[in-house]
């Protein structure tokens, strides 16, 4: 039973495993994705104030929902790097950064456009949209940090350590933003109110959510597939990938390496 | 604890040697508080309404330009890798550098703010909670900015990445640093703003020195 | 079932046409341009890695020479 723990720290098993999952995990989140937008686009209702501007939840939820899930990701991944030495949790950890970025700026984009024709504004300093805001310069940080360090290992271990301290403060920034907003009493209380929802809604959005949750992991394998092989050069495996389909099949080789070693 | 005083003491003293440490962030301090009534309006109902937030800025970006000064230094001849080695704990060492940072910086900050509470036009009530805010929030913004720095300590341009890593981190002590001076100018009651920035000031004393520590032996390696 | 009439009922979006497809055409770019640049890196990473081997080889060959 551990045999196949250990076997998730191998980056080795992991490049093999990966590109067999690839396809499914792709073509899973492709079939979700079109489902999704079908049901949402065409088959939901409009909302009864918003009108078809309701549509945007489709894409904007899963956003700021995957913009969260990602950072919380990428700072255990570093937790575990940092206190079990763990290369693969690093490489993971540091891939996740600028897929988590890109939610988070697709999720403010989209909540200012919706904004605009619902509420009349493209932004509002309440607690969520300054949270989610300063979320992405979390992420930018991270991604600023790992890249100064000269040295990988370095650079890995910072950027755990900055995911950390950033995962304490998140709930900190929200609550402080909230009771900042709450104070200003004349201001604008901008209070995204999440009714029940019907299932007309529901449904399309649930999918969308886990259609964005597997395309998620479809990048961040693609993404750790890259940073693996250049992590990983000095490997043996690595050197035979790349020499397969360069020179003759590995057999021959093989052969003549014995050959050379024998009439020596 | 004396290991911690003598480390202190070790740090104030390395300081004081260049006086200039002093007097750049409580000029630039003044300098950009001063800005504001130039540069947006001097009308004194409109400066009293920014007041809050302008000394709380202010403060906050001389706090992030002194940084440095308590840890390149250190970092570049390579005390500081010394230190660690000689079996003094790290949580000591960021605790000493950012306890001299306060009191070579935020300090002077804290007794200068009334000066320029006046000058902003802010009620008298309000300059002296706004006093205590600062005396509240600046080693808060001491401890969490150790941690920036000593994350930042080996690379090279490290000073600008400084401050996008750290603003975030310094962006609650912000909130309700100004919204305890901002309450206090309008007569509402402010002593539940004061007291969260008391349990930032502890919860940042306790925890930031352990954070910190270990990303200054990241730097180091 | 289907909530709109026509094709240009779907397209107008009942005057919100503008901002429906402006998110929805960011978000799609965004998401299939991302995918695209981390497949690419996959390919990225074998090339650098290939110029690597090649260097080395050149290197050892030049030193038993």
């Amino acid at each position: 039973m551990w045999t196949w723990f250990y076997q998730l720290a191998s980056p080795k098993w992991f490049y093999e495993i990966s590109r067999k999952l690839l396809p499914w995990f792709g073509g899973i989140s492709l079939l979700l994705f079109l489902v999704g937008l079908t049901l949402g686009l065409l088959f939901s209702p409009a909302d009864y104030q918003q009108g078809n501007t309701v549509r945007i939840m489709y894409i904007h939820v899963p956003s700021a929902y995957m913009s969260m899930m990602v950072y919380v990701i990428m700072a255990l991944a570093g937790a575990i790097g940092l206190i079990w030495r763990i290369k693969m949790a690093h490489v993971v950890s540091v891939s996740c950064a600028s897929i988590g970025a890109m939610f988070t700026a697709l999720a403010l984009l989209t909540g200012a456009i919706w904004g605009r024709p619902t509420w009349g504004t493209y932004w509002v300093w309440d607690a969520r949209l300054t949270s989610e805001l300063i979320l992405l310069f979390l992420y930018l940080g991270f991604m600023a940090l790992h890249s100064a360090f000269d040295d990988k290992k370095s650079a890995d271990k910072a950027a755990a350590v900055l995911a950390l301290v950033g995962l304490v403060n998140i709930p900190i920034i929200h609550f402080s933003v909230e009771w900042w907003n709450t104070l200003h009493q004349g201001a604008t209380l901008s209070k995204f109110e999440k009714p029940s929802m019907e299932t007309s809604m529901l449904i399309p959005l649930l999918t969308m959510i886990f259609a964005f949750k597997f395309y998620f992991l479809t990048a961040l394998m693609h993404k750790v597939r890259a940073e693996i092989l250049l992590r990983e050069k000095q490997a043996k495996w690595v050197k035979a990938l790349l020499s397969v389909g360069e020179r003759s099949p590995k057999d021959q080789d093989i052969t003549t390496d014995s050959q050379i070693l024998e009439s020596k | 604890m004396s290991v911690l005083l003598s480390l202190i003491k070790r740090e104030l003293s390395v300081v004081m040697r260049s006086q200039s440490e002093f007097i750049y962030p409580l000029a630039f301090f003044v300098m950009v508080t001063t800005m504001f009534p130039l540069a947006v309006t001097p009308e004194p109902i409109q400066l009293a309404f920014i007041a809050p937030g302008v000394i709380w800025v202010a403060a906050l970006l001389s706090l992030l330009l002194s940084l440095h000064a308590f840890y390149q230094a250190d970092f570049d001849d390579g005390s500081l890798e010394q230190l660690l080695l000689s079996g003094v704990s790290g949580y000591s060492i960021v605790a000493a550098k950012a306890i001299a940072n306060w009191v070579v910086t935020g300090l002077p900050l804290v007794l200068i703010a009334p000066v320029i509470g006046v000058l902003l036009n802010l009620s008298a009530e309000a300059n002296w909670v706004a006093m205590l805010a600062l005396l509240l929030g600046t080693p808060s913004l001491c401890f969490i900015g150790a941690i920036g720095m000593s994350l930042t300590l080996g690379l090279r341009n490290g000073g600008v990445l400084l401050t996008l890593l750290v603003l975030p981190l310094f962006i609650p002590v912000l909130i309700f640093g100004a919204s305890t001076v901002e309450a206090a100018s309008v007569g509402r009651p402010f002593v539940g703003q004061l007291a969260v920035l008391g349990a930032a000031l502890i919860l940042s004393g306790v925890f930031a020195p352990y954070a910190a520590a270990a990303a200054m032996r990241i730097s180091i390696d | 079932m289907l909530h709109f009439e026509s094709f240009a009922e779907f397209i107008e979006m009942g005057g919100h046409g503008f901002y429906i497809w402006l998110c929805y055409g960011i978000v799609l770019a965004s998401l299939i341009g991302h995918l695209i640049i981390a497949r690419k890196g996959v390919e990225r990473s074998k090339a650098k890695l290939s110029r690597y081997y090649r260097q080395i080889a050149r290197r050892e060959q030049m030193r038993n020479n």
